[in-house]
């Protein structure tokens, strides 16, 4: 089952449900907010989707580690490198 | 009758001239110092700035067990590179690796031990978790990197948390049957790699790497890489 499937399948899965609830949530006066939360559920559920991802990607931004000392340490390792090369005959230009 | 793992380093090199003694200096330092047996296959593309003629000295300091050439007539494309790589290679173990020091060889030793562990059938250094990370990019290289991955992490489950990295340890009938069964190029070829390795249901170990990028700012993430990423990953998506 590629991803492309499941994510069908549960898209299907997640319209059956919706559908269920919209068609027993009662009608009437004082149940419109009730009708109106479950119409609009689909709408809420991405909402918080777009919410917590951008959350994750924030954080994981924020806390991207920045590798200062392996610049430092590489940038002493090409002039050791290029010193030891010459010794050993190497022609650097 | 000791069977000895041995370890082929592919190196494809494009314009490398630069860089190519000083990578090929620390991946001699860090094998002599771990003591596993190696050697580097330096497949050059038809470099117009005489990368080769650089590999050609180096393979005469070092000598030709150790260094290895495999050039080709031009630019002809990661895949391939590696296919052609392999066939040469006289290791048990593969690693490919970027041959402008963003990788640095002194993670190969750890990526061997976390291959050991549990006799992993590859082994995939990591930016993004554990002490992974990068140096060398912008708020905005930032935010690109880390909300494609989180895309693709959504989108395809890998269970893996790099899925473009290309600093890898495979054993080589692994890399073998991977790189034939992948069709795509670029970052999307990384991680088809990946997805593909699950698929076939390869174990796959992780270490965090540095990546020590110091052409962010000449080369650029431009539109079309970005958009021939997103194709990609539907790709991904619609077939795996």
């Amino acid at each position: 089952m590629t991803k492309l499937v499941e994510w069908l399948g549960a898209a299907g899965l997640f319209v059956g449900v919706w559908a269920y609830l919209f068609i027993s949530t009662p009608v009437g006066h004082s149940t419109d907010f009730a009708r109106h939360f479950v119409l609009f559920l689909p709408f809420y559920a991405l909402l918080a989707f777009a919410v917590i991802s951008v959350s994750i990607i924030a954080w994981r931004v924020y806390t991207f580690n920045d590798c200062e000392e392996a610049a430092k340490e590489l940038k002493q390792e090409i002039e050791d490198a290029k010193a030891d090369l010459r010794k050993k005959g190497f022609k650097i230009e | 009758m000791e069977h000895r793992d041995k370890y082929s380093v592919l190196l494809p090199t494009y314009n490398e001239k630069e860089n190519l003694p000083i990578i090929i200096w620390l991946l001699v330092k860090a094998f002599t110092e771990s003591g596993d047996d190696f050697e580097i296959i330096v497949i050059d593309d038809g470099s117009p700035d005489g990368t080769l003629d650089v590999a050609k000295q180096l393979q005469t300091i070092y000598g030709d067990e150790k260094i290895v050439l495999r050039p080709r007539e031009k630019k002809l494309g990661l895949g391939t590179a590696y296919i052609h790589g392999i066939k040469h290679a006289t290791g048990n173990f593969v690693v490919i690796m970027d041959a402008d020091l963003s990788h640095h060889p002194k993670f190969i030793k750890e990526f061997i031990e976390k291959q050991k562990e549990k006799d992993y059938d590859l082994v995939s250094g990591t930016r993004y978790s554990g002490n992974g990370g990068v140096y060398g990019w912008d708020l905005k290289r930032k935010i690109i990197s880390r909300g494609a991955n989180y895309v693709t992490q959504v989108l395809l489950r890998p269970g893996a948390s790099d899925l473009t990295g290309s600093f890898r340890l495979y054993k080589k009938e692994v890399l073998e049957k991977l790189v034939q069964s992948c069709k795509s190029k670029g970052y999307v070829f990384q991680m088809e790699m990946i997805i593909r390795a699950r698929q076939f249901g390869f174990t796959i170990g992780e270490v965090p790497i540095s990546f020590v990028d110091r052409v962010y700012g000449e080369s650029k993430l431009g539109g079309n890489e970005i958009f021939q990423f997103a194709k990609g990953l539907l790709y991904l998506f619609a077939t795996t």
